[in-house]
C-alpha cells in the first residue's frame, strides 16, 4: 500500500489521532490549562493510561507541565504549547478536509 | 502500518469527539463567568453601601474588597480547568473594573449628590459594568 499521498489523511499526526490523545488534545486545545483528575474523569481513563499518553504528548513538546500547590496537596496541570496548538490545527484543518469530503459516504475507518 | 491507519477512529466519529470534549470544557470553565457575576453583585453591593453610609461606617467597610480578592483567589485556584479564552479576557475586565472604580470613586467625591440617590445607584452600576460584560462573555450560550 502506497504510504503517502495527497488525501488529507496522510496529514493527520499519528499522536493525535488516536482515542484517548484526541481527546486529551481536544480538552487542552478548548483550554488555557487543565488538571489532571479533570482530564482523567473527562477522557475516562485510568491515571495510569494518562500518564502514558501525557508523557508521550510532553516528549513531542504538544503539551507542558506546571506543577503546583492546592494548598498541601500537590497538583499538575497541562496546556498546550505553540507547537502543540500548531500541530492540533493542521490535524483540525486535515480532519475538516476529510470529514467535507465523506460527509454523503458511511463512516468508517481510515484504513 | 502506521497508527493512522489502524487507530480505528473514523473521521467522523473524531469530529464528534472533538465537539463533545470542547463543549464539556466550555462548560466547565463557565465559572468564570459566574464569579464575575458574584464579583459584580458584591462590589455593586459595597459601593452602595460605602456611598449612603457615614464616614465611620464607611471606613469599617473598606477592607471589604481585600477579603473579596482572597475569596477570588481562592475560588479560582480549586478550579480544574480554566477556559482558553482566559489571558485574552480577564485581565482587560479587571483593568476596566479598577479604572472604573477609580473614575466612580472620583466623580461621587467631586460632582455627585453625597448619600442614597439614584444617582448612586446609577454610579455603581457603571462602576461594575465591566464585571458583568466579563459575566456576559463566560456564561453567554
Amino acid at each position: 500500500m502506497k504510504q503517502g499521498g495527497n488525501h488529507p489523511r496522510y496529514r493527520l499526526d499519528e499522536l493525535i489521532h488516536a482515542p484517548v490523545r484526541l481527546s486529551i488534545m481536544s480538552a487542552l486545545a478548548a483550554a488555557d490549562r487543565a488538571d489532571f483528575r479533570f482530564l482523567r474523569e473527562l477522557v475516562e481513563v485510568s491515571d495510569s493510561l494518562l500518564s502514558k499518553h501525557m508523557t508521550l504528548l510532553e516528549d513531542a513538546e504538544y503539551v507542558a507541565v506546571i506543577k503546583g500547590y492546592q494548598g498541601k496537596r500537590p497538583r499538575t496541570w497541562y496546556t498546550l504549547t505553540d507547537t502543540g496548538r500548531a500541530a492540533y490545527d493542521a490535524y483540525l484543518a486535515a480532519l475538516h478536509e476529510i470529514v467535507g469530503t465523506t460527509a454523503n459516504q458511511p463512516a468508517r475507518p481510515l484504513s | 502500518m502506521s497508527a493512522r491507519h489502524d487507530s480505528g477512529i473514523t473521521p467522523q466519529a473524531a469530529a464528534a469527539e472533538i465537539d463533545r470534549i470542547a463543549h464539556q470544557v466550555r462548560r466547565r470553565a463557565r465559572w468564570q463567568g459566574w464569579l464575575f457575576l458574584a464579583v459584580a453583585a458584591v462590589n455593586f453591593g459595597f459601593y452602595i453601601a460605602i456611598g449612603s453610609a457615614g464616614p465611620t461606617v464607611a471606613r469599617a467597610l473598606i477592607p471589604l474588597p481585600v477579603l473579596l480578592v482572597v475569596v477570588i483567589f481562592l475560588v479560582a485556584s480549586r478550579q480544574p480547568v480554566v477556559g482558553r479564552d482566559a489571558p485574552r479576557i480577564n485581565k482587560p475586565i479587571v483593568m476596566a473594573g479598577l479604572a472604573t472604580a477609580i473614575a466612580g470613586l472620583v466623580l461621587y467625591q467631586t460632582v455627585m449628590p453625597q448619600g442614597f440617590t439614584g444617582w448612586l445607584v446609577l454610579l455603581a452600576a457603571f462602576m461594575v459594568s465591566p464585571f458583568l460584560a466579563g459575566a456576559w462573555r463566560w456564561l453567554r450560550p
